[in-house]
């Protein structure tokens, strides 16, 4: 599904320059869910945000389906992002003014799908992640879990073929983050691949593979048996 | 405490540049412009406020009970026989008339306005006497006392005093007394003045305080106090017909104009000149209506400033809920947090104030030579002006501080750390009504701006009746020129380079004389032809360019047409007569050829003899302006008859300087005492507008300031829920909107409101304008175009303002603003 080649990406700040990811190879296959460690600040947001095209590398490849992708504008890479990529975040990143429902339709309306259809998918796939009965509700009246539930279903809405989870349980308590990470598991048995950073061993555990990174480069990966 | 507050409120203001700059410079701006504007109105509504007891002052006028017409002048001898008639109720009468007079210096010769006045005049109006006295120095009746400028004008380089110049070459006078020059809000331009007993002899008529009926002066009075100026009225009116000469009766009324309204008058007859000859200061009665229309644009404006800065306070109050939970964990109480907020908004407001302070003085002397009005911004340092200007900063600091310092205060400390979306209790409403109502004010304001340019457009487009291209106005203002006149046209007439000479007592531009009230034979009273009368020489409407819509013009070729002077002599006399249409429509002669033929008279008794003039009606001659076009024409009537007052000539195109330079010569062939005074009808016309065009130029500038300012706060608004939607900008974008997506999101949210706002504008300003429409006797018909136009430019400020701020919030990468900490 993608591969990268090569990939560095340095900050230039005032005088220094720091290096976030330093000569990554890493390939990942086709509904793979991969999980990514180490420790604070060794890269791991920088490996999401570019593997999700928020950001471009500095130097190296960036295969996206056969793609180099590395070189692409941000327009262009908007387009490859919004067709074929879900993101959840720590901070879940609802919008507080919009009800569940209408935060998980935002999700579909970049996408030329008529409001029908839209309304369609919507009521699907909250159904999925259990949060029908909280359809009218605003964010805020929602647990910390329910939430990330909304959150996972607007990353999926769409049909995404990828999700890049950016410590999807870390503002989570064990039981609400045991529920998402089934989820996460669910969503993967079902195809959907999935790239997922966690401090949490235990939740690393739900990944086929771990990839360790240490200042930047990719020290260890480790399968799970 | 206050000064540690202040200290933090300024640390405050500048971590806050951007916002702070907007909110001052927005607040700065709408506070210079109403302060500029109210230096205006103030110094317009304060005229001749320095006259001691000014509020018993009054000036007589009288009304013509025929026509309606009132004049400024009054009855040459009657003030001061009702004067000694009511010690009780008059304190003071004074008079003045001012005439244009040649005045020789050794062999220099010039043409001065020189004021005739009562000895006691500077009793009433008090001039500063730099050398001489008030009491002392018109007693000799070949004294003269002089302006500074005047003094300085006549004997450049020289001490005035004791100085002779000559009038109409054979009256020395001898300079006694130096004043102070005109004040710019007192009414009085006169800079020569003289004793009024010279009159019969200047004048050259003996007869000049024998004639009840001639108004040539302008008559002041100063009531006793307490002394009602409505009674005085009745009691004048009453005196002078029982007492005086009962030819009164029926005739005239009498009223008693406060000194206040003489500069808002502006439909008197035989009003005094508002032009200083001397300085060219020109000072313009004006419209009370048109002064208020500019009272309450600074009105509005602060008030669309005013908004401005309390939404932008209230914008900024929502971005500091963390700032407060914080200040609130360590101990600050919910008073500490609101007090911070207000003294905060007060010091912002007091900047704003200082910096409009800088702003008019150095645009007061510019904004007042566009008005013609001498400003400056020494006016704001007077204890009212002053305190009015600080009130007003404290309470638009306070207010706007109010908001936050209630609701943003009483965030509970947990929840405002947290940080998440603090919406205040209907914030959200509360900014979003006030950008509709601060448009609302904008749109208004611009709307009613096109219309007031359309109306001026129109009235000063309007066909005017007669045609002043290429005329040349040659004064008569003197007996061998009036006597010369027959000569000088039929030379005139013969150049090649002259289309037409003609000449009358009246021409347009020039005040409309008394009226006369006409009768038919066999008509009962009803019949009503009350016109004001003007002498006319042959070519007359020719030469102006007046159309003839029915009959024919007056001409020598019909030896019955021209009417001989009257006197005891000949007490009756014929002639023909042209009347203008709106004089025939006032008879009920709709179509004008009805008029034609027929025959009118007017019958007075004067003295001891009656008099009668029996007109022919030859001809109807289409409505002119000869006064503004603010007010109805007049009707009118003219006669072939000799008593000239300026000589007209059409001039061929494109000869213009051939011609001026024969007129001058034929002119100084004729009348070589006298330098020649001419103009071009043109510019006189022109000069009678150009103030109205002005005033109205100034608006529109105005207009386009406010809506400025309210853009201001826009963009403001725009920056505060740009930076408040950071987040949620940064998920859409993550979702797959592109950045015109997002721009078009922002700039919607708040254009909309201004398509609100029209909904609330157009209305308010439609009633408005059409009342202010009415007061036209010509008007444009109100069309929706100036208020689409007006909406259409406050929509697009509107959306380029927040699209331009939406852009850089848009370019955001995501990654930033969905940063978990
Ligand atoms: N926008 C940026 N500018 C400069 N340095 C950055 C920026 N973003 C991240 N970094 C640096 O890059 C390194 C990796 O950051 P990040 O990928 O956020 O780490 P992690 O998510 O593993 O904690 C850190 O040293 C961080 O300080
Ligand atoms: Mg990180």
């Amino acid at each position: 599904m993608l591969k990268l080649q090569d990939l560095t990406k340095a900050y230039r700040t005032d005088e220094v320059e720091t290096v976030a990811l330093n000569n990554v190879n890493i390939e990942i296959d086709h509904g793979e869910f991969v999980a990514i460690m180490g420790p604070s600040g060794c890269g791991k947001s920088t490996l999401l945000n570019i593997v999700g095209m928020l950001d471009t590398p500095t130097s190296g490849h960036y295969y996206f389906k056969n793609e180099d992708v590395a070189g692409y504008s941000e327009a262009q890479l908007g387009v490859i992002r919004k067709q074929h990529i879900g993101f959840i975040f720590q901070s879940f990143n609802l919008i507080d003014e919009l009800s569940v429902a209408e935060n998980i339709e935002l999700a579909l309306l970049y996408h030329d799908i008529p409001a029908s259809e839209r309304k369609e998918r919507v009521a699907t796939v909250m159904d999925k992640v259990g949060i029908a009965h909280r359809a009218k509700h605003m964010p805020s009246q929602l647990s910390g879990g329910q939430q990330q539930r909304v959150a996972v279903a607007r990353a999926v809405v769409g049909n995404q073929s990828m999700i890049l989870a950016d410590e999807p349980t870390g503002n989570l308590d064990t039981a609400h983050g045991q529920e998402v990470m089934g989820m996460l598991q669910k969503l993967n048995e079902e195809g959907t691949t999935i790239v997922m950073v966690t401090h949490s061993p235990s939740h690393a555990d739900y990944a086929r593979r771990t990839i360790n990174l240490l200042d930047g480069h990719v020290v260890t990966e480790s399968m799970r048996a | 405490m206050l000064l540690n507050h202040i200290g933090m409120a300024l640390r405050s203001i500048i971590k806050h540049r951007l916002y702070s700059t907007i909110n001052i410079v927005g607040l700065a701006v709408g506070l210079s412009v109403c302060v500029l504007i109210v230096l205006f109105v103030s110094h317009e509504t304060g005229f001749d406020k320095v006259v001691p007891d000014s509020e018993r002052v009054y000036r007589l006028n009288w009304e013509s009970d025929q026509t309606g017409a009132r004049f400024a002048t009054f009855f040459n001898p009657l003030s001061p026989i009702l004067a000694d008639a009511h010690p009780d109720d008059v304190e003071m009468v004074t008079r003045i008339t001012l005439s244009e007079r040649l005045l020789n210096i050794g062999d220099e010769k010039q043409y001065q306005t020189i004021s005739f006045v009562d000895e006691n005049f500077f009793e009433m109006f008090p001039y500063k006497f730099e050398t001489g006295s008030p009491s002392s120095s018109l007693i000799n009746l070949n004294n003269a006392v002089l302006t500074k400028i005047a003094a300085a004008t006549l004997f450049p380089g020289e001490d005035a005093i004791g100085k002779i110049f000559t009038l109409d070459g054979e009256h020395d006078f001898q300079v006694t007394a130096i004043i102070e020059n005109n004040k710019s809000d007192s009414h009085q331009v006169s800079n020569i003045f003289i004793n009024m007993e010279m009159l019969p002899v200047i004048w050259n008529d003996p007869a000049i305080w024998e004639r009840n009926f001639s108004d040539q002066l302008y008559h002041y009075v100063k009531l006793a106090p307490n002394v009602s100026a409505t009674e005085f009225e009745t009691k004048a009116l009453n005196y002078v017909i029982n007492n005086v000469d009962k030819e009164y009766g029926g005739n005239i009324n009498i009223y008693l104009q406060p000194l206040a309204d003489i500069h808002f008058m502006t439909e008197l007859q035989n009003e005094m000149s508002v032009r200083d000859t001397i300085t060219g200061l020109s000072k313009p009665h004006r419209q009370r209506s048109d002064v208020s229309i500019f009272g309450f644009v600074a009105l509005l404006t602060l008030v669309i400033a005013t908004f401005n800065f309390i939404n932008m306070q209230i914008a900024q109050s929502s971005n500091r809920v963390k700032e407060v939970g914080i200040r609130k964990v360590l101990g600050a109480k919910r008073h500490n947090v609101a007090s911070q907020f207000i003294i905060e908004s007060t010091v912002m407001a007091i900047i704003a104030l200082i910096t409009s302070l800088v702003i008019v003085e150095m645009f007061a002397p510019f904004f007042g030579s566009m008005l013609g009005v001498p400003l400056s911004a020494d006016q704001i340092y007077t204890a009212e002006f002053g305190l009015g200007l600080i009130l007003t900063t404290l309470l638009v600091g306070i207010l706007s501080g109010l908001y936050p310092a209630l609701f943003v205060s009483g965030v509970l400390p947990a929840k405002a750390i947290r940080g998440g979306a603090f919406d205040g209790i209907g914030s959200a409403k509360l900014r979003a009504g006030l950008v509709v109502l601060q448009f609302s004010i904008a749109i208004g304001l611009m709307s009613a701006t096109g219309i007031v340019n359309n109306q001026i457009d129109f009235a000063l487009n309007k066909p005017l009746g007669y045609e002043p291209e290429n005329v040349i106005a040659v004064r008569l203002n003197n007996g061998e020129a009036r006597n010369a006149y027959r000569t000088m046209h039929d030379q005139l007439k013969n150049s090649p380079f002259i289309d037409n000479v003609s000449a009358g007592s009246i021409i347009p531009t020039w005040d409309l004389s008394d009226g006369a009230s006409f009768s038919k034979e066999g008509e009962g009273p009803d019949f009503q032809l009350i016109t004001r009368l003007i002498t006319a020489d042959d070519g007359y409407f020719d030469t102006l360019g007046m159309k003839m819509v029915a009959g024919r013009p007056l001409s020598d070729e019909f030896a019955a047409d021209r009417t001989p002077q009257f006197s005891p002599e000949n007490p009756h006399v014929t002639g023909g007569m042209v009347i203008n249409e709106t004089a025939a429509k006032q008879v009920g002669w709709n179509d004008p050829a009805e008029a034609i033929g027929q025959q009118v008279y007017a019958a007075f008794s004067f003295g001891n003899t009656d008099y009668r003039i029996d007109s022919t009606i030859v001809g109807v001659v289409e409505d002119a302006h000869f006064s503004s076009v603010r007010s109805e024409p007049a009707s009118l009537s003219f006669g072939l008859g000799d008593n000239q007052k300026v000589m007209v000539v059409k001039v061929k195109k494109g000869n213009i300087n051939d011609a001026i330079e024969l007129i001058d010569n034929v002119w100084q062939q004729h009348v070589p005492s006298y330098p020649i005074r001419r103009t071009f009808l043109k510019e006189d016309y022109a000069s009678f507008y150009a103030v109205e065009g002005r005033v109205f130029r100034m608006f529109i500038g105005f207009a386009g300031l406010a809506a400025m300012i309210a853009c201001i706060g826009l963009y403001g608004l725009a920056s505060f829920i740009a930076d408040r939607r950071t987040k949620e900008i940064g998920i859409r974008k993550v979702l797959g909107a592109s950045v015109m997506n997002i721009v078009m999101l922002l700039s919607w949210e708040l254009s909309k409101l201004v398509i609100i706002a029209n909904v609330v504008a157009w209305p308010v300003a439609w009633l408005m304008m059409d009342g202010w429409l009415s007061g036209f006797s010509y008007r444009i018909d109100m069309s929706l175009a100036p208020y689409i136009v007006a909406g259409t430019i406050a929509f697009f400020l509107a959306y380029a303002t927040t699209s331009a701020r939406a852009w850089t919030a848009a370019r955001i990468n995501p990654i930033y603003s969905l940063k978990s900490e």
